[in-house]
């Protein structure tokens, strides 16, 4: 997507999909009786479909929640929230939707793939690093307590995202076909 | 299912301010509640918003966020009690030694748990008396770009939507006799017939909206707003007070940590 191009669309998909990122920590999928944010889910359909931009509404529902309005999971807020020991899991989506939007950008399965691997990665990272750094746990026991728990989730939801996008895309591909579908068409 | 941060219309004392009066009054308590670190006084400014949002007639859409305040909290506890062990043990959460609840990790989430109310309670006040529009001309003013300024007043008006949207889709596929069935694959498959056309219709929404802007002359850069909000006498007089307060404020805690620095 050209930001400059597309101006106005950009800032419109910007504005439903921090809303979307906002209604992810909220929304009680049923039949799912886990603890189960849907931020992660949010940030690849981001991702996937406003490529590298996915970074400008990610900033943007940090930058809300960090004004006190109440988007982050289960309803807290603030700037204490990136200061508690959950803080760097947020800090961590920016440079997840940045790879992972990358990623998406190119056309093969497998780059795409590794795009979302690579942002879950830096996710962690950030995560247990802010984890092990608040807490004052060990690097060993952070990756135990704030990542090996979330892997297969994360997975899940990675793989859930990319099954959306792909429909997503079709459904697009169809509904414009005058605009979208040519240039899908290979010359 | 009511709407979550939306401009309420009613004629309240937030009603007649300016926002700008209204974005120095959440400054000022959030940095009264930032820098206080006494539970009394921290009640006595939750006391304070709570009466404010009375005086303003949106108290009952105030309290309806209670719940999630105090679940909230409940969970505050729970980490700083895992988190931050101090002072003295008054008991156990598991029989048998584990996980000790102490005084130091149950004042410091108690803490918490006000300031977090506190802020979450103001700032909704804030967003429910405003009306968007003169919420985007007063950041505007203020020197925030416009487009961040779309973006934002965009995200605050989808959420609400997005929210009752993806009950109603829910609601249509039970209608249609959608099971997902059950298990880790079943769970992966009852969030796609929702998400699917949630997504989907929020996309369509967005690039409609897009369309709407650009038609509406978004690019000439040229916009007049189309009510001009002037501060008065109420705006004066609340900035002073609130000035006052602050001040006050300031001088009480920081004013005896130099004091005591310089002895």
């Amino acid at each position: 997507m050209n930001l400059r191009r597309y101006r106005a669309l950009s800032i419109a998909h910007t504005g439903a999909f921090t809303a979307l990122l906002a209604a992810g920590s909220w929304i009680s999928i049923p039949f799912v009786p886990v603890p189960f944010t849907l931020q992660t889910l949010f940030l690849f359909l981001a991702a996937g479909i406003m490529g590298r931009y996915a970074v400008v509404p990610v900033s943007l529902y940090l930058l809300m929640g960090a004004m006190n309005l109440p988007v982050f999971h289960s309803g807290t807020a603030g700037i204490g929230v990136f200061l508690g020991p959950t803080g760097g899991y947020l800090a961590g989506f920016i440079p997840a939707a940045l790879l992972a939007g990358i990623g998406y950008e190119c056309r093969p399965r497998v780059a795409r793939y590794a795009g979302m691997a690579a942002g879950l990665c830096a996710l962690y990272a950030c995560g247990v690093g802010w984890l092990s750094l608040s807490t004052g746990l060990s690097l060993e026991m952070a990756l135990l307590l704030g990542a090996v728990p979330f892997i297969p989730g994360d997975i899940m939801k990675a793989a859930v995202a990319s099954l959306v996008t792909d429909r997503i895309a079709r459904l697009r591909a169809g509904k414009h076909a005058d605009t979208e579908g040519e240039e899908r068409r290979p010359a | 299912m009511s709407e979550i941060l939306q401009y309420i219309h009613k004629d309240g004392l937030f009603h007649r301010m300016h926002p700008g009066t209204k974005i120095f009054l959440i400054l000022v308590i959030g940095v009264l509640t930032i820098l206080t670190l006494d539970i009394p006084l921290l009640c006595l400014i939750l006391l304070a918003v709570l009466l404010l949002a009375l005086a303003g007639k949106v108290l009952r859409e105030v309290l309806q966020q209670m719940a999630l305040i105090l679940a909230m909290s409940v969970i505050f506890i729970l980490i700083t009690l895992i988190t931050m062990p101090e002072g003295e043990v008054l008991g156990y959460l598991i029989p048998g030694g584990f996980l000790p609840v102490t005084t130091g990790a149950l004042y410091a989430g108690v803490l918490l748990t006000l300031r977090f109310a506190i802020l979450i309670i103001s700032f909704q006040v804030f967003v429910i008396t405003t009306q968007p529009r003169d919420l985007v001309n007063t950041l505007e003013k203020a020197g925030v770009p416009i487009d961040y300024n779309l973006m934002f007043l965009i995200a605050l008006r989808f959420i609400p939507t997005l929210q009752i949207e993806a009950k109603r889709i829910h609601e249509a596929q039970l209608a249609r006799g959608y099971a997902p069935g059950t298990g880790f694959v079943g769970r992966i498959r009852s969030v796609a017939p929702v998400m699917v056309p949630l997504v989907s219709n929020a996309l369509s929404r967005a690039t409609v909206l897009g369309l709407t802007i650009d038609m509406r002359g978004y690019r000439t850069r040229a916009r007049t707003p189309f009510r001009e909000e002037r501060m008065n006498l109420l705006d004066r007089a609340v900035i002073v007070i609130l000035a006052t307060v602050l001040v006050a404020f300031l001088a009480g805690t920081i004013l005896p940590h130099f004091g005591y620095a310089l002895g």
